[in-house]
This record gives structure tokens, C-alpha cells and sequence, in this order.
């Protein structure tokens, strides 16, 4: 069939050039290594069950020793006390993700009812570690504070009765002590409320840690058939310039058939291209594309269409090479970074991630999430699916409407 | 001079092309104002997301149960336009229907109150204790945090106040017991209003919750000032990105002409080989100075960045940015076969440069072999060197280290092409 030969054709020529190689391969396997790495690829079985956190104790007192004991009694933390320079060290040298400082005056601030602050001191390479150690750090504050306001309440009550208000300091700081030191007996016992917090995913080894490839991964992904869609409609452009396409035009084959060729050769092309991402990011970053075929083959075709005809409306709006190049560029940077290929969606304000839904990028990567990080099926897809198809409906229209074949 | 003429002469074409104007200038601006929008909220005041979406299963009929709910619908935090709901919260009544929300990732947690709630808090500790079930969106990394965090600080909030009755009671109890004697007549009346005294009292706790947490956290990032934000690290960092493809893209000029014959036509007059390489790179080189000195200006005017508090610092770091980044791009194109082929590598080295040099990603986040080849790169000694001035507010002498790298850079590749140009035009 005609229409195939064209399509092969355009896929022998585009990948027997080396620079196909360098930036359909080579490139994004190692945007996608480097930002993996960078946003702490861990996988579930290479995290520990605990991390250390050095605590410099500058204070002394039986408060920060309290408090102390609170963080030892935390399964999450290693705690080891250390002089400040050792503990700094340890940070920077990346053997904890962070230390904590409890200044001097600490346990004397608490006592007259003042408020203190703890420095914590994080390491940015390991930022996500060191912010879920700051929710333990925290907590184990929280408790102490909680304590000190019961005995303070306790305190009050006493005074409005009437036990405490005739009696000196020294047995009014006993009494608070008192009701502190019960305080903390009733923590030990058991709160009445507990939270159970869990991440919901159907995947086997459901991650405490987010993993870095796994944002990574689809990021890259879908950035980089784009570029490769781009670039398909650019060649359209160049062929055009070159006197090709209408060499094309004067041959026995219709001007539908001549750009249906095209367009299939970049399809399947930019299919190859997430094919080989897929592949490397399932069995070189361990991330779990592989967990739902038929979700990832609707995903990858669906995307794949919508890519290739969003680079041929680029290309047909173009009135030059550079022009497309130029804005093919500026769109592909503008789309992934907007439809959250390079961070993910949920950290911007809310009304970005609003606006990131008129994007193409946003449904693909909501997709591929899907799949890698929720662990889900085919059902949970097909509504981005639809959507990837309804915009490639749209933008083939445009691009073959105001494509001109000289 | 000749060569300045033709230096000028190439960057008044460079300017005059639309396309190149595309993405010298609207490019970086772009970008950083995407980023800007995306993190620009980001400082140590203001909260870095709010509106999260967050579902609410109320199993329990109690007052409390519902107090918890108005709590956490009620939560406000400063983010950059002014208060916002912290939450954006749907109610549900099913669990299992809420959890399929989050799993689909329509919301970013969902909570569940059990039957049991209100009345394990009114019991008090008799009871065995009642779980409240935090679900959250694996594919988010800031909000479950946060909505952990909450719902933890409100948990312990209603066990404090629990705990404190509890704690109240039996320590009067105890008190009375110790004295001896009966409790003198204003005490016995007190008493029996302890019902509304500990209600007050409670009332009370409520009210000075924010009072109550007496020890807080401060975080602070190792060897970094407090200035959290992102957009002084991105917009140098795009500048620095968005610089390179432009030189790159001037330096191969030389090699189009030398492509259409115009070099060679060029080499016919009078002017020496020298001067006309010199005009060629010259004109990059110009025509970098001027995109980023715009990129300043503008990202300073429009967006607000901060570029710290030496000009000197800015304007001698541009240059010595410019410069090593000019001549690797001479350098490139010297040994490139061709224009397709310098562009290829070109870009190639600007895409690698950029990933490892930080202008994607920080680069204290890199590993530690990674971290190494990033010293390598222009990218990391011009954005570490910004990043002093802008985040950092450090002054010049603490960018001079910077500067003479990149210096030492230029001078190097910028020898190397000068020699392999000679060598190639020498036919």
C-alpha cells in the first residue's frame, strides 16, 4: 500500500541518521536517569527502614532530654547525639538528611512558659527524606507542647477552685509539674485518637518515598515525543522547501495519501520512541510501566496521535523551517512544563492545574501516572484516552486544513 | 575597527530576525514566567500550595466529629494573592467511593472519621482508642505531607484536650485527698461548678491553639540563606540555557557562510582572516551580552527577581558567562564537519550541559558522581556564581572565584577554536 511505503520510508531516513540517535535515545534516557537520581530515585527495597539524625543538644536540661527520649522512641529516626560541627558534617557529607539543634535556654523557656525555636538543618539532596523526618521531629514537639498545655490547664483549674491560689510558687510549679509528669503517663497509654496514613496505590510494593523516575519517567517521555512529532512536521516543512513534496504531488498518488504516509511514518516513529523510553524505564529505573499492557498500549497510541498531529498544525502554522523550529521549541517546553512532565501537577496553585487541563501533556501524564504510580487498569484510563484523541481529532484538522503542499 | 563591524553587523541581523527574538527573548521569559507562576508563591511566609482537593467521610454523628470537620474546612494559610482556603474540601458519604477518588487522582487525600469518634473522645482513656484514616495520592509529593500534618496537629489538638480534663480532674481529686482535712467552704462551692469551669477552660484551649504549640521548627536548607525562592534560581538559570543556544547559534554562523560561500568571498578583501573570525565571534558574543543584559531587565521589571545587591557582580559574572560561553561555541563549530553537524553537537552539549550545569534542577541534588561532571560544565560556574548574588545575597568578591573560571574558560576554548579555524581555512 502506498500510504505504508511512504511511512516506512520516512522511518528508514530518519533513523539512519545519527542525530535520531542522539535525541530520540540518548537524550531523554538520561534526562530521564539524571532527574530520576535527582529526585531520589529509591525504590521501596532500597529504602531503610530508618534514617539517621544527628541532634546537637546545646540545652542540657531535662526538657531536651525529653524530648530527646521522644525522638529515640520513633521507629523512623536513628537518633545520635553529637556535638554541632559533627552534626554539620554529617549533613554535608550526606550521611543524614538533616540535623536538629535544640539551642541552650531551651528547657528555661519552657518552664516559664515561653516559646522556643529548634533549628533544622537539611541536606537538598535529600530534601523528600529530610521533610518526612521533619514530620516526626515535629510531631514528637507537638507532644511535648501538648504536655506542657495540660499542665497548664490543669494549673488553671486548679487556681479557679481555689486549691492553688493561696499556696507559694514553689508548690504551684510542683503542681504543674505534677500534672505534666501525668500528662505524659497518659500519652504513654494512648491517645484516644490515632492517624493511620497511607498512600493509595494498587501497585504490589505501594512506596512510602515517592520515587523519583516515577515522575520522571512519563516527564520525559512525554516531552520527547514531542519533540520527535515537532520535528516530523518540521521535515514536512523542509520537504517542502526542497521541491520533495511536490516531486511527491506530480507522482499517481493522491495528496491525502501523500500526508496520511507522512504523518503515519512520524506516528509510528514517536510509537518506536516511547516504546524505547517504556523499555528503559522499566528495566533500567525500575518504574512499573509494564504493570497494564493494554492501559499502556491505549495511552501510548492515544498520545502518540495526538503528538503527531499537534506537530503537523505546528508545522502548517508555520510559515517557515525556523519559524516551526522556533516555536515548536518555545510549545514543547511551554506544554511539558505546564502539563506537569517536569514536576508534578499537584505543587503549583491551584488554578494553574486548572489551566493545565486545556493541555495535551497534562492528560498524558495523568495517564501514565495512572498506570505507573495508582497502578491501575485500562478503565482508569480511558477517559484520558478520550481526551488525547478528541485533541488529535482537532489539531489533525487544523493541520490538514491549513497545510500547503508548495 | 573591521572586526567590530562585522560583530555589529551580525548581531543587527541576529536581532532583526523574528524567529531568533522567538527564542532568545520570549523563550527564557516564558519559561521563568511559567516557573515563576508555578513556584513563585514559594518564600518562607507564604504557603506553597493551597485549594488542595480533599475528601471528607463522616461516619460519626457526634458534635465533635463535625467540630473536626469544620476545623479542617476552616484552615486559611497566606499564599501569594492573599488568605485561601487551605483545602478544598467535597464530602462523601461513602469511604470506599473516596478512596476511588484519590486512587484515580480526582483528589489529593481523603479522610475517614469513624463511628466512634465523638464518643472515644468523650469516654475518655477507658476506651480503646479510635483511628482516623488518612488516604493519600501517590503521585503527589507536597500534599500528603501537609494534609498528614494537619490532620495530625488537629488529632493531637482534641487528644490534648482530653487528656487535659482527664489529667485536671485527677490531680484535684488527688489534691483534696492529700489535704487532710475537708476542703475549706469556697472550694466545696467551686467544685461544684467544675462541669462549667473545665467548659470555659476548654473553650479556651480551642481558642489559643496556635499558642499552645510552644516549640517550633524552623527548616533551613545546608549552606543556604533563608530566601527560598525558586524564581531567583530558575530565571538566572534559564538565562544561562536559553544564552547558550543563542551563541551557539551565532558561532555556527561562520560555518553557513563558509557553506554559501560568502566566507570565502569575505577572505577576498583586504580584511585579515584574524579580523573576520574575531567580527564573526564577536558578533555571538554581542549578541549574547545583549539577550541576557534584556533577560535582566526584564525579569527584574516584570517579574520581580531580585538580582541581588551588586550590579558590578551581575554585569562582570554576564560577562565572563557570555565569553565561555561564546568561545565553546567557536570552539565547536571549529571542529564541526558542517552546519548540521555543529548544530547537532551543539545542541547535543547545550541539552547535556543544562541537565548536569543545574538549570533544570538543582544541582546540590545531583549525586555525587554527577557532581563532579557538573563542575565541568559553564552551566554550574555561571549558576552557582548568579545563585550568590540573587539567593545567597553575597557580593562580588564571592563570585570572583566564578568569574575567573569562566574566564580561564573562554581564554582556553577560545585558543583552541582561533587554532583550528586557522587550520581549516588554510586551504
Amino acid at each position: 500500500m502506498k500510504l505504508l511505503t511512504i511511512a516506512l520510508l520516512y522511518l528508514k531516513t530518519t533513523y539512519t541518521s545519527r542525530s535520531t540517535f542522539l535525541f530520540s535515545i540518548l537524550m531523554p534516557l538520561l534526562f530521564t536517569f539524571v532527574l530520576g537520581q535527582a529526585m531520589e530515585g529509591l525504590g521501596p527495597e532500597d529504602a531503610p527502614a530508618s534514617w539517621p539524625l544527628p541532634v546537637v543538644d546545646e540545652d542540657g536540661s531535662p526538657w531536651s532530654a525529653n524530648l530527646i527520649a521522644r525522638l529515640e522512641a520513633d521507629p523512623l529516626l536513628e537518633v545520635q547525639i553529637s556535638p554541632r560541627e559533627t552534626a554539620r558534617e554529617a549533613v554535608e557529607a550526606g550521611e543524614a538528611p538533616a540535623a536538629l539543634t535544640i539551642p541552650a535556654g531551651f528547657g528555661d523557656a519552657l518552664q516559664r512558659g515561653d516559646s522556643v525555636t529548634l533549628t533544622f538543618r537539611q541536606n537538598p539532596e535529600q530534601i523528600s527524606t529530610a521533610q518526612l523526618l521533619q514530620e516526626s521531629v515535629a510531631a514528637a514537639a507537638a507532644e511535648l507542647s501538648a504536655s506542657l498545655a495540660v499542665a497548664d490547664f490543669s494549673l488553671r483549674v486548679a487556681d479557679q477552685v481555689g486549691v492553688t491560689s493561696a499556696v507559694g510558687d514553689s508548690a504551684r510549679a510542683a503542681y504543674r509539674q505534677q500534672a505534666f509528669e501525668r500528662a505524659e503517663t497518659a500519652w504513654a497509654a494512648g491517645a484516644p485518637v490515632v492517624v493511620a496514613a497511607q498512600p493509595v496505590t494498587r501497585l504490589e510494593s505501594g512506596p512510602d518515598i515517592p520515587i523519583g523516575a516515577s515522575q520522571s519517567s512519563p516527564g520525559m517521555l512525554v516531552m520527547y515525543a514531542l519533540f520527535f512529532t515537532f520535528g516530523g512536521g518540521a521535515s514536512l516543512l523542509v520537504e517542502r522547501d526542497e521541491g520533495t513534496l511536490r516531486r511527491l504531488l506530480v507522482m499517481p498518488v493522491g495528496k491525502g495519501t501523500i500526508l496520511g504516509g507522512k504523518l503515519a511514518g512520524i506516528f509510528l516513529g514517536a510509537l518506536v520512541q516511547m516504546a524505547i523510553m517504556v523499555l528503559a524505564g522499566q528495566f533500567a529505573f525500575g518504574v512499573n510501566w509494564g504493570q497494564a499492557p493494554l492501559a499502556l498500549a491505549a495511552m501510548l497510541l492515544a498520545y502518540g496521535f495526538a503528538g503527531t498531529a499537534l506537530g503537523l498544525m505546528v508545522a502548517a502554522l508555520a510559515r517557515t523551517v525556523a519559524q516551526a523550529n522556533a516555536a515548536g521549541t518555545i510549545s514543547i517546553m511551554a506544554l511539558a512544563s505546564l502539563g506537569g512532565a517536569w514536576w508534578p501537577i499537584e505543587i503549583v496553585p491551584a488554578w494553574m492545574q486548572t489551566l493545565a487541563k486545556a493541555l495535551p501533556t497534562y492528560w498524558g501524564m495523568q495517564g501514565f501516572h495512572d498506570i505507573v504510580t495508582r497502578g491501575l487498569g485500562v478503565q482508569a484510563v480511558l477517559p484520558e484516552v478520550g481526551v488525547l484523541i478528541g485533541f488529535g481529532m482537532l489539531f489533525l484538522g487544523v493541520g490538514v486544513w491549513r497545510f500547503r503542499y508548495e | 575597527m573591521k572586526s567590530l563591524t562585522i560583530a555589529l553587523k551580525d548581531t543587527l541581523i541576529r536581532f532583526r530576525d523574528r524567529n531568533a527574538i522567538l527564542l532568545m527573548i520570549a523563550a527564557p521569559l516564558l519559561i521563568s514566567f511559567v516557573m515563576g507562576a508555578a513556584f513563585g508563591g514559594q518564600n518562607g511566609d507564604t504557603s506553597p500550595i493551597s485549594e488542595i482537593p480533599l475528601i471528607i467521610v463522616n461516619a460519626d454523628q457526634g458534635d465533635l466529629a463535625a467540630d473536626f470537620v469544620e476545623i479542617v474546612t476552616g484552615i486559611e494559610v497566606e499564599a501569594a494573592e492573599g488568605p485561601h482556603p487551605l483545602f478544598r474540601v467535597t464530602l462523601l458519604d461513602d469511604k470506599t467511593a473516596a478512596i476511588e477518588r484519590v486512587e484515580r487522582g480526582e483528589a489529593r487525600g481523603a479522610l475517614y472519621l469513624p463511628p466512634d469518634f465523638s464518643r472515644a473522645l468523650t469516654a475518655g482513656q477507658a476506651q480503646a482508642s479510635t483511628t482516623i484514616e488518612v488516604y493519600t495520592d501517590p503521585a503527589a509529593s507536597l500534599s500528603p505531607a501537609i494534609i498528614r500534618g494537619v490532620v495530625r496537629r488537629i488529632a493531637s489538638g482534641f487528644n490534648s484536650v482530653v487528656i487535659a480534663n482527664q489529667v485536671a480532674v485527677e490531680q484535684l481529686t488527688a489534691a483534696l485527698q492529700n489535704a487532710g482535712g475537708p476542703p475549706p467552704a469556697g472550694v466545696l462551692a467551686k467544685l461544684d461548678d467544675l462541669g462549667d469551669i473545665l467548659a470555659a477552660e476548654n473553650a479556651a484551649f480551642a481558642e489559643t491553639a496556635g499558642q499552645r504549640e510552644r516549640i517550633a521548627i524552623r527548616a533551613e536548607l545546608q549552606g543556604q540563606a533563608e530566601d527560598l525562592n525558586l524564581l531567583n534560581y530558575f530565571v538566572p538559570s534559564m538565562a544561562i540555557f536559553f544564552l547558550m543556544f543563542a551563541v551557539f547559534d551565532g558561532t555556527r554562523s561562520i560555518l553557513e557562510e563558509e557553506r554559501d560561500g560568502t566566507l570565502h568571498r569575505l577572505m577576498t578583501t583586504p580584511t585579515s582572516r584574524a579580523a573576520i573570525l574575531l567580527g564573526k565571534i564577536g558578533g555571538a558574543f554581542l549578541t549574547g551580552l545583549l539577550q541576557f543584559a534584556v533577560l535582566v531587565l526584564a525579569s527584574w521589571v516584570f517579574f520581580g527577581v531580585d538580582w541581588g545587591k551588586s550590579p558590578l557582580g551581575i554585569a562582570l559574572l554576564a560577562l565572563a558567562t557570555v565569553a565561555a560561553a561564546t568561545s565553546l561555541g567557536a570552539f565547536v563549530a571549529s571542529f564541526a564537519r558542517d552546519v548540521n553537524q555543529a548544530g547537532v553537537l551543539g545542541t547535543a552539549i547545550t541539552l547535556v550541559f543544562a541537565i548536569l550545569g543545574g538549570n533544570f534542577i538543582d544541582y546540590r541534588a545531583l549525586p555525587a558522581a554527577l557532581a563532579a561532571l557538573s563542575k565541568l560544565t559553564v552551566n554550574r560556574w555561571a549558576l552557582e556564581g548568579f545563585v550568590n548574588l540573587t539567593l545567597n545575597h553575597l557580593a562580588l568578591p564571592d563570585i570572583l572565584p566564578h568569574a575567573g573560571v569562566l574566564f580561564a574558560m573562554a581564554a582556553a576554548f577560545f585558543a583552541l577554536a582561533v587554532l583550528l579555524f586557522n587550520r581549516r581555512f588554510v586551504r
